[in-house]
Parts: structure tokens; C-alpha cells; sequence
């Protein structure tokens, strides 16, 4: 399974979007919801199955994947981090980067983006709590699922989505998957 | 009515004859203990008294005041204490910390004649001689509080009050068995700080200890108990907020725990409460004598502050000073003997002011309000803005007066506020003009104001107001709570967290995550956290998420200790002497065996069978009994008077251990590990094993473990009883309980107890004491016991007496090899003559040695069919058929380990191990291993690297447990891994190095670290016929490289050989008939032909793969074979022959400096495990302990990767920790025992690592 890389922009009229046919991943039974509401822990996907689930805020929008198999979402707001915040910054690089990480991103499909260290950090949280504890990882040791390229490690799928939330403001979202049943 | 009388009190004393009495009771017994040195009271009185002489002869005595400012934590600080007492001034104590301005404040104000500090005494009167006790009414120390005019007001307590106060608590605390010299009380307060009264005095009338810690260590946290349990505290008084982290916490040696100065919680009580722990709340003003009221508590009892002390009378009035009926809220107000007085007359007129009608000539009102229940009177709060911050009181009006002092501030309010950790800051808010300076008014509260109670400052433009025209207070303690303009100085962490906040309110309690931090936030905050704390990671602020929690996490990781510090090579040891050690010791080893060689000379002219005869003593030397004896009795002589505590590296405590340690070594004593002979031994060391214990492993040369009944330790524990850090040598022991199971190759630091029936996992970090339940990992953590039968397996008496033959059994293999070469050398009819016999050796070592190489292995291989195949999984006891049989299964293996090394990490491993029951298939690549293999299942093509150890037998409280395990298709075990009984590996997994892998498992997933975390990786892929498909040709050239694997031992043979020609040679018959020159010849001959070998080995390095580099391999290739060969030079020449001798010494050093390496001076490495030398660069002065594995290439997906690993200098690198490819270890970092640093990573200079993979940790 390919990782893709798509653009969406909201319907402005709505405050709930199914996600889930954009990631390309119903046969994986996941479901995707983001609501623009205020942060709470109310379950946004009420029907589906509760078999492995997880969750994401930033600012008001929440982001909820339900899914058949293990899986991890998350989301940052584009652009809008700090100085300092880029892949060529060295101590992003000692901070957030795995050992040879940065060859890896180079040669990525997101490589030329112009907010990759968002990307990266995104997918890295995504795959952490795909894993489980997301506490339990440190960045520095967990290569970044926007490195993977064409080759995600055996038994692994993620997906890169931008979505446009209002005429300046675009999120980042990755979702990671394990393709295989525990 | 709400007064309540203490019992009557005493005012006829003073603290000196209180001294005085004890010091004569028990002149012996200990009076200050700090970390370095104890005094008795005999000679604490003696240098007191000589301080006092000092003062007395410049004139200074009783009605005189000499200030004190010494460090908190220094006996000096004590010893002037007592020493002014002793003169009979009165001490006035200035906290080490405060300014240089607060401190002249207080000299001026209480008009000091002398001011003591760590320089000295410093006179400030001149005057005649004079020497004059303290009388009951002369002034025992003025302690200074906070004053509202902005001055601090200073209080004077006299020797009556003080009296009064030791007596009263010596009637209160611990009635049933009073404190004496067997206690320990803790001293950690600053004399500033009134209750450190209550310290010191706690011990001195009783002729307890009063042991200083240091004030880091009450901020410790965690580590609190950990200090108080080491240091044996059994009386211990503090404030309710540092005894919160005792809550829960096993301190069995504290008996008395007093509270005081803060709140108490319920919770707080019901998780301090212990059934042998006396606990107690303490109030009380400064202005009355530290204590006024008191109480025990306890969970059932509801909180308070008690009833008054003897001689102390407290009444609850209202604003009129009438007193409020019973259970009503009033002011608390304090009378009698332990009344102290302001020497502002006119300010102690005011509040010392008497209520006639109650009978009260003087008192003191408290400003707290309380009312009176049946338990004690209850802490309701404060009537005035009084607050307590830190411990010190602080008056709100002092800070605004010090804010409105400073150029700029027009208007300025204090409120108090209580934070979520439930202590208190206090916020200064301030209206200021164009010119004002934050930063100056900063330096205004510094100067002015206690130390570590300066006040957070908010800027505003102007204040809420009351309809009465005052400041609405309360609307400025919501700003702080909604974080409104803010502006706090300059402390670094908070400005980060303003800066990735978007300039959001902070305070040193903000939480980051509620002030609306994100993940990706963190991640920032981090990046620019890291121009200061080079070592803080992202988990760190999930840990951490306050400023101020964050900011002493991190100042105490960049704080290294003295015991850590860098070693200076100028004022460390050298380490040459233990290099000359080592030759001395080398020939006398020699000489040894020259003169056994050589008594038995004559019987060259003899048949075969006195030859034989040899060979039988020689095996009666190898059994168990003779090596255990002699080896416990040698051991025990040299270690016999080493006890816990700090040496000198190099020193000559150290060059002791060492020499044992070479001895074990020499004595091959691990092989008599889990037979009665390793209990001897270790008893006869000195260390304490009770009945049916087993011991797989070493135990320390020290003979300081003691270990109760039915404790197992495992195989390759390390536990030796001391460590290297910085330039220190560090002694201690362990205790460890009864059916405690310590797990294969665990960790233990010295000094570590484990309670009993603990059960500690494989690979675990034992670095702090256990009780009981179950532990793994690194750091260590606690999980679910495992299940094991109850009750006490029965062993039978006949087995057990197997296990002391075991020994002996397994010499057989060995002698076997000695035994083919005599055997061949008859048969083809050799002459009689033994040096003959020596040239037979060199001249046919090419097909003797393989001969009996192959005869050895085959032997071991029978051995262990034989017992494998009385082995049944599942429980059984440790001392029967299966017990006996499993043991000799892992012993055999690792002996072979050791004597066949060829036949591992070969491409005939896989045969090996089918020949030794194992079920391997196709394609398999695997090195050295152990475990029971009789119960493996190796899937196709799996990679099994360096020392992994797959379901071993596991013992506890005299079971064994043993239990199949099978590895998937194309499952990679990374060296030192392990597999734990009975787990099923799935296909493709992947376990990293030293790594364990949990029961569950999805097919295909990584697994690092202990325990183990799941770490996606992707796979490389090189070209499948050098990886996993090699061709028929590959195969054929790799074989005919291994077989020159057998080279080592055939070096080995022929220079045996070679000595035996030279000892048995006839001109040396003819020149010395009583052999000694013989001797000596032979034992330089020895050493020659030891140095021949490590000089075969460097060549073969060089000639094999020259210099290695940063580089990518595929298995099936030239260079991987023949560095595989190189490595089996090193195991099967080099290491049998000096590795016992030269481990640790500099000449270790310069033979892996001829391999390639570059090391330091002054460098100490107790391992030979560094593969790869050329690619490994160990700096100046640095030490890395036994069995550290400095990893210079893995295999990953059958592709070998070589790396650079550099250890900068002044580093330490623990025992069996690894450091993976492309590591970096910066200057000064110390990476604790069992740790793992992963592949490419820097450390940042001067941490602290600990764990599988590492983290940086504060230093402790």
C-alpha cells in the first residue's frame, strides 16, 4: 500500500467531515471523523466498532480514526510553528531526528514540502500512538513515517492528508496503520 | 472555656548543661555524623569548647551575640553552634544563601561581636578576657523573621525557653523507648530556619547521632528515602510537602517522624502511617520557641495541631482578647516559659502585649485563627497576610515596601497564593513609570528578601479597587490565575515557555499542556530548552510539564557530583603499577608451573602410565574442592579488611581487588558455578549463604554478599561488590533475602538489598533496594510475579552430591584434548624422552590440535545429548535428575563457548547444534548462544548474533523451570538478546541488541530495549545471494576460509609444545639438577610465548582485514569471514593467554592500540569485547567496566554495518552496557551497568545515562 499525500479543502457549512474514503482505507474498516467543535472526550464515531481507536486535538477540531487494527492520528496546524521549526535547523535536527533520518527525508516524496518538520513530527506522533504509549517514545528514536517512502516497514500503512479549514489555515494529518491483526 | 494549660514547665536550665549531661552519659557514642567523617560527643564538647575559648578570650560571653554563617550540611556548621553556646553568647544564624546586604542587616540589627564563617572567626569588638557560662535567663539565639517595615525582625529565645522546649519533646516523642545512641536523627535545615533547633537538639539531649544531609538531598524527591534508608535515620523532622515523597516508602529504621510548619493532609497521613512509626504534627511561632502545641497522628484521627508543650499556655480569643467559647474560631495566643522577645522594644511591647485578665503578663498573639475540638486545637488560617513560603515566614507588607523602595514602582500589592502542588508563592503586582527596570527590582527582592522567597512580578497599569478605596486583592489573585500580564524576570525555562506559548501567562507552577501546549509545542519548547540543557528531550516535558519541575529535573542532571566528577589525571593514580603487577604476577604463575613441570622431570625415563599419572593430579586440581579452597582462602587474605566505602582508583585498595579478581580468573572458578563449591567459596570469601542456594555466577572477591535460604542467582550476574566513577573506587555490598530468584545476567549495583521472595527478571538494572515483587528491565520497573508451584521443592541428597562432582565430570572434555596428542604420540612409538614429546607437539600441532579440538567438541556434544535427554519441561525441583541434567547442558555450552569458539558464528554452527539436539532449519547464521538447547525450534534462515540466550533453565525457591521455545523464519536475535522460556517467536521479528521480546508478538515487528518497546524499522535489502540465498561457490570458499578457524588452536598447540620442549630439554637437566633454574627459564619462556600469542593475534589482524573503515558488508562475503577469523584469534588465542592477566592494566592498552584502536591515558578497560579496534576511539582517563560490549558492527538483514564509536575522555561506561555503531559518548558521561546506547546517537558532555536505551538522568 502506497502512502499517499492528499489536499482537501472543508465545506465551510459544516462542522463534520467523514474522512475516511480520502485515506483510502475502508477495507481496512477505518473511519475518520473530524468535527470543528470545542475539544471533548466524547467519542465523535458513536457506531463504529470500538476495536482500536485514536484521537487528536488542535484547537477546535477534533480528529477520531476507528479501525479494525491498531492505528495512530494526529494533527498540527501548518505553518504555524515556530523559529526555528525547520529540518535544516540543527537542533531540530538533534531534537526530533532519528539517526539518519535526514538522508531518508531528503530522498522523500515530501522532501521539497515547505513545512516538513511539521510533517514529520505529525507522522512521528501518529505512529507513536499507533504503537501504544505514545509517552513511551522518544522522537529521536522513532523514524518518521514521512521517511518511509515506498517502503513502509512490514506490516505497516500510513496516509498524509491536508485539509484546508478556512482561507488561511491548512492541518496536517497523518494517519498510521498496522495492516496486520494483533 | 479556650484555654488550655501544658503541664508545668521548667525555666532552671540551659542547653549547655543539657549538653553537657549527655556528653557525660555517653562520652563514645557518635554526636554529628556527615559524609565524611563522625564526631563523639567526647570530642564534639572538646572543639566546641575550644571555639568558645577563642571567643571568651576576645572578650565575648553570655549577653553577646555571635552570628553564624556557615553552609547547611558542614559539622563546622554545628560545631560553631554549639561552640558560641559553649561561650555563652547567643548564636544568630544567617542562611548561607542570603545576600550580602540581608546579611549585613542582621550583624547590624542584633549587633554581633563576632561573625563565624567558613574562612574563620572574624572579631568585631575588642575586649578583655572573660569566660561566662549561659545562665537560664541569658539568650540562647536571636533567628530572624520577616518584618512589615521591610527590616526582618529579629527574635531572642533564652536558655529557660530553649530548656524548656528539649525537655518537653524529650517527654513527648517515643515514651515507650526514648531516643538514645543507638538513633539517628537527620539534620538538613538551615540554622536560619527555627526548627533546625528541633534537630540538633532531638539528638543532643538524648545522645543520638544528628546526621547531616545536605539540603539537595531534602530536595531530592524520590531519592529522599533512599538517603534516609542508607544513612540508617530513625528520627526525622520536616515539613509536610518533602514528606510527601516518604509516603509509601519502606524505612523501616525511622521510628519517629515529626511534621511541622505547613498544613497536613489526611491522605498525606494514611500514606506515612506505618505501624512501628511514631507520627507527629508540630505549630509553632519562632516568637515561641519553635513548638507550642503538638499531637500524634494518626489515620483515624482527625487533624490538628495538638495541645501546648509543658510550660506553654495557648487561649483562642476573639478581637477584644476575650476568650471565645469552646469549638469557636478565634486568634491563637501563646503564654509561658517558651516565649521569646523582639529586641525592637518597642515592636515587642506591641506583640508581646499581656491580657491581665487571662493571667498572661506577656504573650504572643499568632495571627493564625483556630478553634478547639476534642482532638486538638484545628488550624483554621491566617488573620493577617502572614505567609509561609519555602518554610520562612514572609510578611506581604515587607514585599511591597521593598518593591516601592526600588526607582520606578509607584504603587505595588502582594497577594499570597496557594499553587497546585499546595505550597505558596507570592506575586508582587506593580504600577511602574517609564523608568523602571524589572531586572532591578529583581535584584532589589535578592537583596532585600530571604533567600528562595522572592516573589513573581507582574506588571500592571493599575489596581482594582475595593468601594472602600483599598486594593481588591482577590481580583489580583484571579489575575494570576488567569495568567494576565505577566512579566517574571528573566528565568529561562519560563521565558521558553512564554515563547512557545505565544507570550501566555507563566508562573514556575504552570502546568505547559494546560496553558495549551501541544505535542508539537513540546517539541519546540525542547528545541530551544536545548541552548541551556543540552540533555532534555521531549518526554521530559510530559514528565515535567511545570517550569519549576522541569528547571530542578534539569539543573540536577547538569550538576555532577564529586564522586563523578571528571578525572583529573594530575591528581589521580597511575595506572602503571597494576601493569607490573600483572607481570610479576604473570611470571610467578609461570614459575609455578615451571616447578610442577619440573619435580616431575624424572619420570620422562618412565612408562606412558606415569605420564598418565600426571594427567590424573593435574584433573584432581581442576576438580571443584581444590580450586574453590584455595582460591576462597587466597581471596579471603587479600580482601579480608576492604570495607564498604570510597577509595582511591588505582589505589592500593584497588590494586587488592584487582589482584583477587586475576586469581579468580586464573582459578577458572566460573565453572563451578552452581555447585556447592561456588557456595564454599563465596563463604569462604566472606560472604553469608544460607542453605540450598544456588550460585550460577561469580560472586564478589569482597565477600560482602550476603544471601538468604533458597535464593538462586543466575548465570553472567554481575554483582561485584565495587565500581569505578570518575577517580573514585566504590565498596559495597548486597543483601539479599530468602527465595529471592535473581534472573540470568542482571545487574546488581553495589549497595542494592533485595527483600525477600522478589524475583528479579533477566537483563534488569538493579540500582535501588527491592521489596518484595517481581522486576525487570533497565531502568527497572515493576510487573506481575510469575507463576511458580508453591511450597519447597524437595531436591534429593544424591543429586545434590552430583552437582560436587559436576566439575570433575566436565574436566573430562578437556583433558581429553591433552590426552589425544599423548595418546597419538605413543602409538606411533615416540621416544620416552618428555621434550621429545614437546617437539612431537610443535611438529605436528597442524593435525594434533584439530584432532583433538574435534575429539574435545565431540565429547561435549555426547555430554549434552545425554542430559538433554533427561530434561522435561515444565517444574521440577533444582536439585534432581532435571536440575543436574540441565546445568550440565548451559555449563557444557558455555565451556565450549570458550574452548571451541570455531565452532560458532561458522557455517557449520547449525550442524553443531542439530549434533546437540537442537532443531534447526535451513539457512541459518548463527554465533554463540546458551540456553537449553535440546528445546529449541531455529526457523529458516534466522540470525542468531554474539551471547544470545534462548530458554534457559530458571530457578526459584529451589524449582526449576524449563520450557520449549521456537524461533520463526527469518527471526534476527541481536547479540546478548534474550528469549525467555516458552515464548514463541514469530516469523521476521527482529530483537535488538540486549533486547527482550514480549510473550505476544506480530510477525515482522522490531523490538528494542528492556523492556521491550516496538520500534517499525525498514528492512534493507542487499542482494540475496550474499544474504540469504548463497550459491554452492559462496559456500565452498567461505568453508575453506573457516578452516583455517582452527589456526588458533594449533598456534596454541605448538607453543605449548614448545615449553614443554624447553622445560624437559636435557642441557637444562645438565646445568641445574634441581630444576629451579628450569623453572625460571620456563617461566620466562612462558610469558614470552603468552606475548608470542598476542603477537600472532596482531598479526593476523592486520594481515587479515588491515585497517577496517566505516563500511557495508554483505554476510556472504571476504571481508565478514575474515574478520570473523580475526575475532577467533582474538577468543581462542589471545584471551587464554594474557586475558586473564592483562585485563584492566595499561598493557591491555597498548595491544589494542596495535589493533587498530585508539585509546587515552590513563584509560581502564576490565573487557576485551571491542570488536573492530580500529573503529573505536576511547579518550583520556576514561574507565569502562567488566563485560561493557563497544559495538562496532551489526548484522541487520544479514548486512554488516560498521561504524565509528568514540568515547570522549573522562567517560564511564557500566558493566555489560553497550554502545552501538556510529555512538558517541561526549567528554564526562557515565553510562550506568546494563544500559545501551543506540546506534548513531551523541550524548550530550556530562550526563548521566541510564537504561536499555539510555535516557539521561539527574546525577544522584
Amino acid at each position: 500500500m502506497e502512502l499517499i499525500e492528499s489536499k482537501f479543502a472543508l465545506d465551510p457549512n459544516s462542522d463534520e467531515w467523514d474522512l475516511s474514503s480520502l485515506f483510502e482505507i475502508g477495507q481496512l474498516s477505518a473511519t475518520l471523523l473530524l468535527e470543528s467543535s470545542q475539544l471533548s472526550n466524547r467519542s465523535l464515531l458513536k457506531h463504529q466498532s470500538p476495536a482500536f481507536m485514536s484521537r487528536t486535538h488542535c484547537e477546535e477540531y477534533t480528529l477520531e480514526v476507528r479501525a479494525s487494527v491498531p492505528c495512530g492520528v494526529d494533527m498540527e496546524f501548518l505553518f504555524e510553528n515556530g523559529d526555528g521549526w525547520n529540518i535544516e535547523s540543527a537542533t531540530f535536527q538533534s531534537t526530533i531526528l532519528a539517526p539518519g533520518e535526514l538522508d531518508a527525508l531528503g530522498s522523500s516524496r515530501f522532501s521539497r514540502h515547505p513545512d516538513l518538520a511539521t510533517l514529520v513530527w505529525t507522522s512521528k506522533e501518529a505512529l507513536a500512538k499507533a504503537l501504544g504509549d505514545a509517552m513511551e517514545y522518544d522522537p529521536r528514536r522513532l523514524l518518521s513515517p514521512a521517511a518511509w517512502n515506498d517502503q513502509p516497514p512490514v506490516g505497516w500503512h500510513a496516509d498524509y492528508l491536508e485539509v484546508q479549514v478556512s482561507s488561511d489555515r491548512k492541518l496536517a494529518i497523518w494517519v498510521v496503520l498496522r495492516t496486520s491483526q494483533p | 472555656m479556650s484555654l488550655i494549660e501544658g503541664s508545668p514547665g521548667s525555666d532552671q536550665s540551659t542547653l549547655l548543661e543539657i549538653f553537657m549531661d549527655t556528653a557525660r552519659k555517653h562520652p563514645n557514642a557518635k554526636a554529628i555524623e556527615s559524609d565524611h567523617s563522625s564526631l563523639t560527643y567526647r570530642q564534639l564538647s572538646r572543639i566546641a569548647r575550644r571555639i568558645a575559648t577563642k571567643l571568651n578570650r576576645r572578650g565575648i560571653g553570655a549577653g553577646d551575640r555571635v552570628s553564624i554563617q556557615v553552609e547547611t550540611g558542614s559539622a563546622r556548621l554545628y560545631e560553631s553552634v554549639l561552640g558560641v553556646i559553649f561561650s555563652g553568647a547567643a548564636y544568630v544564624p544567617i542562611d548561607h544563601a542570603d545576600s550580602e546586604s540581608r546579611t549585613e542587616t542582621i550583624k547590624e540589627t542584633a549587633k554581633v561581636s563576632a561573625h563565624i564563617t567558613n574562612a574563620g572567626i572574624e572579631f568585631l569588638i575588642r575586649a578583655g578576657k572573660r569566660k561566662s557560662a549561659p545562665r537560664p535567663s541569658d539568650d540562647a539565639w536571636v533567628i530572624f523573621t520577616s518584618g512589615s517595615t521591610g527590616k526582618p525582625k529579629a527574635v531572642a529565645v533564652a536558655h529557660s525557653s530553649a530548656a524548656n522546649l528539649v525537655q518537653a519533646e524529650r517527654g513527648l516523642f517515643c515514651q515507650s523507648q526514648p531516643l538514645g545512641p543507638n538513633d539517628r536523627v537527620a539534620a538538613s535545615l538551615s540554622p536560619a530556619f527555627d526548627a533546625s533547633v528541633e534537630e540538633m537538639w532531638l539528638a543532643w539531649a538524648s545522645g543520638a547521632t544528628l546526621v547531616l544531609l545536605k539540603r539537595e538531598t531534602l530536595m531530592s524527591g524520590p531519592d529522599l528515602a533512599k538517603e534516609l534508608r542508607s544513612r540508617k535515620i530513625s528520627a526525622f523532622s520536616t515539613v509536610p510537602s518533602i514528606a510527601r515523597y516518604l509516603a509509601d516508602q519502606d524505612l523501616a529504621e525511622l521510628r519517629l517522624l515529626i511534621l511541622g510548619g505547613e498544613a497536613v493532609s489526611e491522605t498525606l497521613v494514611a500514606a506515612l502511617a506505618k505501624p512501628h512509626l511514631e507520627l507527629w504534627n508540630t505549630y509553632g511561632p519562632t516568637e515561641a520557641t519553635v513548638i507550642a502545641t503538638a499531637t500524634l497522628l494518626a489515620p483515624d484521627r482527625p487533624i490538628s495541631i495538638g495541645f501546648p508543650l509543658q510550660g506553654v499556655t495557648v487561649a483562642v480569643v476573639n478581637a477584644n482578647d476575650d476568650l471565645v467559647p469552646l469549638g469557636e474560631i478565634g486568634e491563637l495566643v501563646i503564654a509561658g516559659v517558651g516565649l521569646g522577645r523582639y529586641l525592637d522594644d518597642s515592636l515587642d511591647s506591641e506583640r508581646f502585649r499581656g491580657i491581665p485578665r487571662l493571667g498572661f503578663g506577656r504573650c504572643y498573639r499568632t495571627g493564625d485563627q483556630v478553634r478547639v475540638t476534642p482532638a486538638g486545637h484545628e488550624f483554621v488560617g491566617r488573620i493577617d497576610d502572614q505567609v509561609k513560603v519555602a518554610g520562612k515566614r514572609i510578611e506581604l507588607l515587607e514585599i511591597e515596601q521593598v518593591a516601592l523602595s526600588t526607582s520606578g514602582v509607584i504603587e505595588s500589592a502582594a497577594v499570597a497564593r496557594k499553587t497546585e502542588s499546595g505550597d505558596s508563592e507570592v506575586h508582587c503586582f506593580v504600577v511602574v513609570a517609564t523608568e523602571f527596570e524589572a531586572e532591578r527590582l529583581q535584584n532589589t527582592f535578592r537583596e532585600n528578601i530571604a533567600a528562595g522567597v522572592e516573589p513573581i512580578i507582574h506588571e500592571v497599569n493599575s489596581f482594582p479597587l475595593r468601594s472602600s478605596g483599598k486594593v481588591d486583592k482577590a481580583l489580583l489573585l484571579a489575575a494570576v490565575d488567569e495568567q494576565l500580564s505577566i512579566v517574571r524576570g528573566n528565568n529561562f525555562i519560563e521565558q521558553q515557555f512564554r515563547r512557545v506559548l505565544g507570550g501566555a501567562a507563566v508562573t514556575p507552577n504552570s502546568n505547559f499542556f494546560k496553558c495549551g501546549g501541544t505535542s508539537a509545542r513540546a517539541a519546540q519548547l525542547v528545541m530551544y530548552l536545548r541552548a541551556r540543557y543540552e540533555s532534555v528531550t521531549v518526554l521530559d516535558i510530559y514528565k515535567f510539564s511545570t517550569p519549576l519541575e522541569l528547571e530542578v529535573e534539569l539543573e540536577k542532571r547538569t550538576r555532577v557530583p564529586q564522586t563523578e566528577a571528571p578525572v583529573d589525571s594530575r591528581s589521580s593514580l597511575p595506572g602503571w603499577p597494576k601493569s607490573l603487577l600483572a607481570i610479576a604476577v604473570h611470571l610467578a604463575v609461570g614459575m609455578a608451573l615451571g616447578v610442577v613441570l619440573t619435580t616431575f622431570r624424572g619420570v620422562d625415563e618412565e612408562s606412558f602410565f606415569s605420564i598418565a599419572t600426571i594427567c590424573v593430579l593435574v584433573l584432581c586440581l581442576m576438580a571443584g574442592a581444590g580450586r574453590a579452597v584455595a582460591a576462597g582462602l587466597i581471596v579471603r587474605l587479600l580482601t579480608f579488611d576492604i570495607k564498604p566505602g570510597t577509595y582511591r582508583r588505582n589505589g592500593f585498595i584497588h590494586l587488592k581487588i584487582w589482584l583477587a579478581e586475576r586469581l579468580v580468573d586464573l582459578f577458572n572458578l566460573v565453572e563451578l558455578s552452581g555447585t556447592p563449591w561456588m557456595s564454599i567459596y563465596a563463604t569462604l570469601t566472606g560472604s553469608k549463604i544460607s542453605k540450598s542456594c544456588s550460585i550460577e555466577s561469580l560472586p564478589p572477591v569482597l565477600g560482602n554478599l550476603s544471601l538468604g535460604e533458597n535464593s538462586s542467582i543466575g548465570r553472567d550476574v554481575h554483582m561485584a561488590g565495587w565500581n569505578l566513577r570518575g577517580k573514585q573506587l566504590i565498596v559495597d555490598g548486597f543483601e539479599i533475602g530468602s527465595n529471592v530468584r535473581i534472573g540470568n545476567r542482571t545487574f546488581l549495583c553495589e549497595g542494592v538489598e533485595i527483600s525477600s521472595n522478589c524475583e528479579v527478571e533477566t537483563g534488569t538494572l538493579v540500582n535501588r533496594n527491592l521489596e518484595d515483587g517481581y522486576y525487570s528491565g533497565s531502568p527497572i520497573q515493576q510487573g506481575q510475579k510469575n507463576y511458580w508451584p508453591q511450597g519447597q521443592a524437595v531436591g534429593s541428597a544424591s543429586w545434590r552430591a552430583a552437582f560436587a562432582f559436576a566439575p570433575t565430570l566436565l574436566a573430562v572434555g578437556t583433558a581429553l584434548q591433552f590426552l589425544f596428542p599423548l595418546i597419538i604420540f605413543e602409538v606411533q612409538g615416540g621416544s620416552t624422552n618428555l621434550d621429545s614429546y614437546g617437539y612431537f607437539l610443535v611438529t605436528w600441532s597442524w593435525i594434533l590440535a584439530p584432532g583433538a579440538q574435534i575429539m574435545g567438541a565431540l565429547f561435549t556434544a555426547m555430554q549434552i545429548r545425554i542430559a538433554s535427554a533427561q530434561i522435561q519441561t515444565g517444574f521440577s525441583p533444582a536439585f534432581g535428575k532435571v536440575g543436574f541434567a540441565s546445568w550440565v547442558v548451559e555449563r557444557s555450552i558455555a565451556k565450549s563457548r570458550r574452548q571451541y569458539f570455531w565452532l560458532y558464528a561458522s557455517i557449520i554452527t547449525p550442524l553443531w547444534l542439530r549434533l546437540l539436539g537442537a532443531q534447526v532449519s535451513r539457512g541459518g547464521e548463527i554465533s554463540t548462544l546458551n540456553g537449553q538447547v535440546g528445546n529449541w525450534i531455529i526457523g529458516a534462515s534466522s540470525f542468531i548474533a554474539d551471547d544470545a540466550s534462548i530458554a534457559p533453565r530458571e530457578l526459584k525457591g529451589g524449582w526449576l523451570k524449563i520450557q520449549g521455545t521456537s524461533l520463526g523464519r527469518r527471526v534476527f536475535v541481536g547479540n546478548s538478546a534474550h528469549i525467555a522460556s516458552g515464548t514463541d517467536v514469530e516469523d521476521g521479528v527482529l530483537i535488538g541488541v540486549a533486547s527482550s521480546v514480549p510473550r505476544a508478538m506480530l510477525a515482522n515487528s522490531s523490538f528494542l530495549g528492556l523492556p521491550p518497546l516496538e520500534f517499525p524499522r525498514q528492512a534493507r535489502s542487499g542482494s540475496q545471494e550474499r544474504t540469504f540465498s548463497p550459491t554452492l561457490g559462496l559456500k565452498a570458499r567461505r568453508s575453506i576460509i573457516e578452516i583455517f578457524r582452527l589456526m588458533p588452536s594449533i598456534l596454541n598447540l605448538a607453543l605449548t609444545g614448545m615449553l614443554v620442549a624447553l622445560v624437559f630439554a636435557p642441557r637444562w637437566t645438565g646445568v641445574n639438577e634441581s630444576g629451579l633454574f628450569t623453572a625460571i627459564i620456563f617461566a620466562l619462556s612462558y610469558v614470552l610465548a603468552s606475548y608470542s600469542a598476542v603477537a600472532a593475534v596482531v598479526i593476523a589482524k592486520w594481515t587479515l582485514v588491515g585497517r577496517v573503515k566505516k563500511s557495508e558488508h554483505e554476510l556472504w562475503s571476504g571481508f565478514v569471514w575474515r574478520n570473523e577469523l580475526v575475532w577467533n584469534f582474538v577468543e581462542s588465542t589471545l584471551i587464554p593467554w594474557v586475558g586473564w592477566i592483562l585485563t584492566e592494566t595499561q598493557i591491555q592498552n597498548l595491544i589494542f592500540r596495535m589493533m587498530g584502536a585508539k585509546v587515552g591515558r590513563n584509560v581502564s578497560i576490565s573487557t576485551w569485547y571491542l570488536d573492530d579496534p580500529d573503529l573505536i576511539s576511547i579518550g583520556d582517563n576514561t574507565v569502562i567496566m567488566k563485560s561493557a560490549d563497544i559495538q562496532t558492527h551489526l548484522f541487520h538483514d544479514r548486512i554488516m554495518q560498521l561504524d565509528q564509536v568514540t568515547i570522549e575522555s573522562n567517560c564511564s561506561v557500566g558493566s555489560g552496557s553497550f554502545l552501538l555503531p556510529g555512538s558517541t559518548l561526549q567528554h564526562g558521561c557515565s553510562v550506568a551497568a546494563g544500559s545501551l546506547l543506540p546506534r548513531g546517537e551523541t550524548t550530550p558532555r556530562n550526563s548521566n545515562l541510564l537504561g536499555n536505551p539510555v535516557s539521561v538522568v539527574a546525577w544522584s
